[in-house]
């Protein structure tokens, strides 16, 4: 079995992987919250997209249910079939929210502990099978980011001082012949 | 100095646009109905009000195990629908009325009800829409006790919530600076 991800944490208080943006993109987004929100759903949508097609972390198809849990009443109530897709009352994924952002990072998890204990159990197959549902590795993320590869580059070029400073030459008119032009980049040494 | 005006209606006007864009997307929207439908059948599969999540009230009085008898015997003689017992009270024999739960969409709007005619139980039986019996259920006719059929509960709710607020942040946070 594969190591998880460094950045995914798996314990029984926290289920949670964080995201460093700007170490990964190399663009600082510590100012860009939309645009770090945005792409924390697409990775959210993504995990919960690959859960339904009952698909793990690591792409293995999940763990068959138990044999107990396809004769449960609960099991005959939502309609269910062999088809695993960590869905029943769709509860748990459809909470699973961005629970920090701050700086360059976002974190993915739970913020309340009954869903959190779910994910929990699941990925660390306590009282049921193990299911690695959770979690991107980094080729996800990079798929996820290659829909947002224009707007990251847009905001790079805004964060290259030295390009945009020289560039940048004020011209003031003081007269009809006379002309002072004040270059930013200057000021910047 | 002329005047000068920073009008901003056209954020309000752009934020109105994207956000009625967004939950009227019909995958979103299929999405919500579904499950609420899904959770709602379920809940009452189980015995339980899909509003409130309580237990149906159980049946009581001298003629219980005659009516216990009478569903297990139509039970036997059509086909018994999903989690049918014969002592459990959940508006299931066949399960047709808790399977007639539908949706329409129209606009931003879902509106559910239940389509169609529950199928007699015997030859004779005069046929009835499963909206009029869910109706005669939830109201509690002919003296059995009320008992829901279709409802959304605090926590389908709370998913539809999340659903609508992953729908907000995909969409409405790409407008374009």
């Amino acid at each position: 079995m594969a190591r998880l991800p460094q950045n995914l944490l798996v314990e029984v208080t926290e289920v949670s992987q964080t995201f460093d943006l700007g170490d990964i993109t190399g663009v600082d987004l510590s100012e860009s919250n939309d645009l770090k929100n945005r792409i924390g759903q697409a990775f959210i949508d993504k995990i919960v997209s690959r859960s339904k097609s009952g698909v793990d972390l690591y792409g293995n198809a999940f763990a068959a249910y138990a044999e107990s849990y396809k004769k449960s009443d609960v099991f005959e109530a939502f309609g269910k079939s062999d088809n695993v897709n960590m869905t029943l009352t769709d509860n748990m994924n459809s909470s699973l929210d961005i629970v920090e952002n701050s700086g360059n990072n976002i974190k993915l998890g739970w913020n309340d502990s009954l869903n959190n204990a779910k994910a929990y159990n699941h990925m660390v197959g306590d009282t049921v099978k193990k299911r690695l549902h959770f979690g991107l590795r980094k080729s996800d993320v990079s798929e996820v980011l290659a829909d947002f590869k224009k707007e990251i580059g847009d905001l790079k070029k805004t964060q290259q001082p030295s390009d945009i400073l020289s560039s940048l030459a004020v011209t003031a008119i003081t007269g009809e012949n006379e002309s002072i032009i004040i270059n930013i980049g200057d000021f910047f040494g | 100095m002329a005047s000068v005006t920073i009008n901003f209606s056209n954020v309000r006007d752009s934020l109105i646009r994207k956000t009625s864009e967004a939950i009227k997307e019909a995958s979103f929207l299929r999405d919500i109905a579904e499950t609420v439908i899904t959770n709602s059948k379920a809940s009452a599969r189980l015995g339980k009000d899909p509003k409130t999540l309580r237990d149906y009230p159980y049946f009581t009085g001298e003629n219980v195990e005659k009516y216990i008898a009478r569903r297990a015997f139509l039970a036997r003689s059509i086909v018994a629908g999903p989690n049918f017992r014969s002592r459990r009270q959940n508006l299931t024999i066949t399960g047709e009325l808790i399977n007639s739960a539908s949706f329409k969409i129209v606009g931003s709007s879902i509106s559910f009800y239940h389509r169609g005619e529950h199928r007699p139980y015997y030859t004779g039986q005069k046929p009835v829409s499963n909206s009029d019996l869910a109706k005669w259920h939830t109201e509690g006719a002919g003296g059995y006790p009320a008992r829901r059929v279709f409802g959304i509960s605090p926590l389908t709710m709370k998913i539809v919530k999340n659903k609508t607020n992953a729908q907000i942040r995909r969409k409405i946070l790409s407008i374009r600076r």
